[in-house]
């Protein structure tokens, strides 16, 4: 490939404009479908994650057999992953294809019927763990009811397929960064998900292998497909809003080849100390530290592109939270690192900073991510703009705000928690109550958090329903007029870029 | 890249050896591990003496199953997601201090001042389980040896403090001095039914409520007057499995390659 073809054309044709205007039309019924069952699961696990969080406070509160801790807390955290991420992920990652192949979507129905199926899986899923019949102990997402796997693994090939078909139709020519994340994604899990599942649920009798191979599946979610897809849809938006090619395109091709090297390496390293052969945790520890290489790459990459533009991160939506995102990976990283490390981890060993993890990883970074990707996508493909700025502001400030504060008080109340259980005198009491305050600052976050996503939900069905600004400039976070670099916002952000 | 083929050959072998080396070979390991047989008897004390009589030691093995009621109760204990704040690993001590914990296991519980390490959990300690109970997070105490809490000082269960479980697990802040406590209630475990007899039935709960509790609590926790609380079976089952929770059976000197010494 050569230098030229490798980063996105800067100026586009008016050929170009109406093919894009063709391909998004032709993407509306599936990605709209992923979006909005994704954001209404996205609700119902902050409903679910706020009732979890006082649960650990108040633990009469709503005193039902379906509705304790120990119930409530697997679904909240399957729901936001199964029900919102990989929905949204998917949706993003079939428009992403679409354009980047540059062909029109073809048999839409499939990847609908796809959808339909993922989201009985995920339904059967939620109300089986709160029902009593999951697999609670495995934990590390995969406390679905054994039954459950098929119907998600058969729904994902459907896509599966669907990509490679769509793949192969593409336009010859360049092979973009977020392509290729995208292909990691499409391909890893299905994989990752069969194995795990074969061995646990077909095979059984794992013993202390079962929890090894679960926390690799966790984290490899996490690193190797929660990253792709957050990644590819960062690679994506920035230049695009930039207006400005890839700093690097060598730079993100050693950042991706790395993290596929590395990441699947990583996970067993919460499990220091634990009765599982001691080279596996240490082996895992090292391939995680090591992520800190590709999380550098990619974070020197997006910071060199973005410079000088600054002043569209306050603007642009989209860019906002791509942006966030990507600090968010970057804070996800770093905490993984820290937690992979033995001296911190004999502190740290199976408390609250783990949840500290999950937060920054599923939320700080991937949420966030997938939010820019979705104010990018959806004027794009209903033809109208975002309602409102102001409601787009305070989704982000609520939702950056909590995130922030979920992120450092999880990871105190972990630290202080993991060393009153490390001080042998202590009793539970003290476990307890040194981590109780930061609990409650978690309940406070969650409000936070429900009034970001329901101000979201409550923007993206107005869009869906064609109720969305009809005419007019793109929906700024602030008034455009105020600002004199202004112009470049408006040409790349608006719904015929 | 080439080509779709070449992107997904490397894809497969950087995701395919992890695969293999970090999951596949360590679950074709545990599928190989047998019970291994002592070639002494055990001696609790003193793990490393040599046999006092080799003809019993050759039909005990390591470690021992569970009785059938205990697998239920694992059943019940990871359904009622239990394992999301009790865990049942004790490290090393080079990665924590939970070898000399109080209440992590025998020695600890009699002489509290004093602690004496307990060996760490062993892989050979979860064989019997389909899937280890290694738990999701240390919200609550470690139950790696949690049976010893509930025995008196000859290993057999101790009837007031099975009570103080079935009460743990039917109002966990009612226990004096539990206020404080965050685990939830399992209520639905437990049944309310009306008494046979002046004496009640055997099983049903004797609450010992704590005086740090209202007096709107306390009413709402007794049953009414002809009725009594009774656990189910699958409440009986749990129990059954906690009070069974004992990883620190010493473990044969072919595994840990320590020979025994010779008796003074």
């Amino acid at each position: 490939m050569s230098q030229e073809s490798q980063t996105l054309p800067p100026e586009a044709t008016p050929d170009d404009i109406l093919q894009r205007a063709t391909i998004d039309k032709s993407t509306r019924l599936p990605v709209l479908f992923f979006f909005t069952s994704a954001a209404a699961w996205l609700f119902i696990a902050t409903l679910l994650g706020t009732l979890a969080s006082i649960k650990l406070v108040v633990p009469g509160f709503l005193d039902l057999e379906y509705l304790t801790y120990g119930r409530v807390q697997p679904a909240f955290i399957n729901a936001l992953v199964y029900g919102w991420a990989f929905q949204a992920g998917i949706g993003v990652m079939i428009w992403i294809m679409a354009r980047l192949c540059r062909t029109e979507l073809r048999n839409p129905v499939t990847l609908v019927v796809a959808g339909h199926f993922w989201n009985l899986g995920v339904t059967l899923g939620v109300l089986g763990i709160l029902g009593g019949i999951g697999n609670l102990h495995m934990g590390c997402l995969l406390d679905f009811p054994s039954m459950i796997w098929p119907i998600l693994l058969f729904a994902y090939s459907l896509v599966v397929v669907w990509m490679v078909i769509m793949y192969a139709a593409r336009r010859k020519g360049m092979v973009y960064i977020s392509q290729w994340y995208v292909l990691a994604a499409v391909f890893s899990w299905p994989w990752l998900y069969l194995v795990a599942n074969s061995l646990i649920h077909v095979l059984k009798k794992t013993g202390i292998a079962g929890p090894v191979i679960a926390s690799i599946y966790a984290n490899n979610v996490l690193f190797l497909w929660m990253v792709p897809v957050g990644l590819a849809s960062a690679y994506f938006i920035i230049p695009k809003i930039t207006n400005k090619p890839l700093h690097s395109y060598n730079l993100s091709t050693l950042a991706f080849w790395s993290l596929i090297a590395l990441a699947p390496w990583a996970g067993a390293q919460r499990l220091i100390g634990g009765p599982v052969p001691a080279w596996i945790p240490a082996w895992s520890g090292m391939a995680q530290i090591l992520l800190l290489i590709p999380m550098l790459a990619v974070a020197l990459n997006h910071f060199q592109t973005v410079r000088g533009s600054h002043h569209l991160v306050t603007l642009s939506p989209s860019l906002r939270f791509t942006f966030f995102g990507g600090i968010g990976f970057v804070i996800t990283c770093v905490v993984a690192a820290l937690l992979s490390s033995m001296s911190i981890s004999r502190f740290t060993f199976l408390s609250y900073a783990e949840d500290a993890l999950q937060m920054t990883g599923y939320y700080m970074f991937f949420t966030m991510a997938m939010f820019g990707a979705i104010y990018f996508i959806i004027p794009r493909i209903t033809g109208c703009e975002w309602v409102s700025g102001k409601w787009i502001r305070l989704h982000f400030w609520s939702s950056a705000y909590a995130c922030i504060f979920l992120c450092i008080l999880l990871l105190v109340a972990g630290f202080s928690q993991g060393a009153a259980i490390e001080s042998w005198g202590r009793d539970y009491l003290s476990a307890t109550m040194f981590s109780r305050g930061y609990l409650v600052g978690r309940i406070i976050m969650w409000f936070f958090l429900l009034l970001a996503n329901f101000t979201f939900l409550r923007h993206l069905t107005l869009m869906v329903l064609n109720r969305g600004r009809k005419a007019g400039l793109p929906t700024m976070i602030h008034p455009v007029a105020t600002h004199s670099t202004a112009p470049i916002a408006i040409s790349t952000e608006g719904a015929q870029a | 890249m080439k080509s779709l083929k070449s992107f997904v050959f490397i894809l497969g072998a950087c995701i395919g050896v992890p695969t293999y080396i970090m999951a596949i070979r360590p679950y074709a390991k545990e599928r190989e591990r047998q019970p291994v047989p002592y070639q002494a008897e055990p001696d609790p004390k003193n793990p490393s003496a040599p046999a006092k009589d080799p003809e019993t030691a050759k039909t005990l093995y390591y470690p021992q199953s569970y009785a059938g009621d205990n697998k239920r109760g694992e059943l019940v204990y990871a359904r009622e997601g239990c394992a999301q704040c009790h865990t049942q690993i004790i490290r090393p001590d080079y990665a924590g201090n939970d070898q000399i914990k109080r209440f992590s296991g025998r020695e600890q519980e009699f002489k509290k001042d004093v602690p004496t390490p307990v060996r760490q959990t062993h892989p050979w300690d979860y064989m019997h389980e389909d899937f280890a109970m290694f738990g999701q997070r240390r919200i609550g105490p470690d139950l790696s040896n949690a049976g010893y809490r509930f025995s008196d000082k000859e290993g057999k269960p101790d009837p007031a403090k099975v009570a103080n479980l079935y009460q743990h697990l039917y109002a966990p802040r009612s226990i004096q001095g539990r206020k404080w406590s965050n685990s939830p209630s399992f209520k639905h475990l437990f049944q309310m039914k009306e008494k046979e007899s002046d004496e009640g039935r055997g099983d049903a709960l004797k609450l010992k409520i704590g005086d740090d509790l209202d007096a709107d609590e306390r009413d709402d926790l007794l049953p009414e007057e002809g009725f009594e609380i009774v656990p189910t079976e699958e409440a009986k089952a749990l129990a059954g499995y906690i009070l069974g929770l004992k990883r620190d059976y010493p473990i044969p000197s072919s595994i840990t390659g320590i020979q025994p010494k010779a008796e003074k």
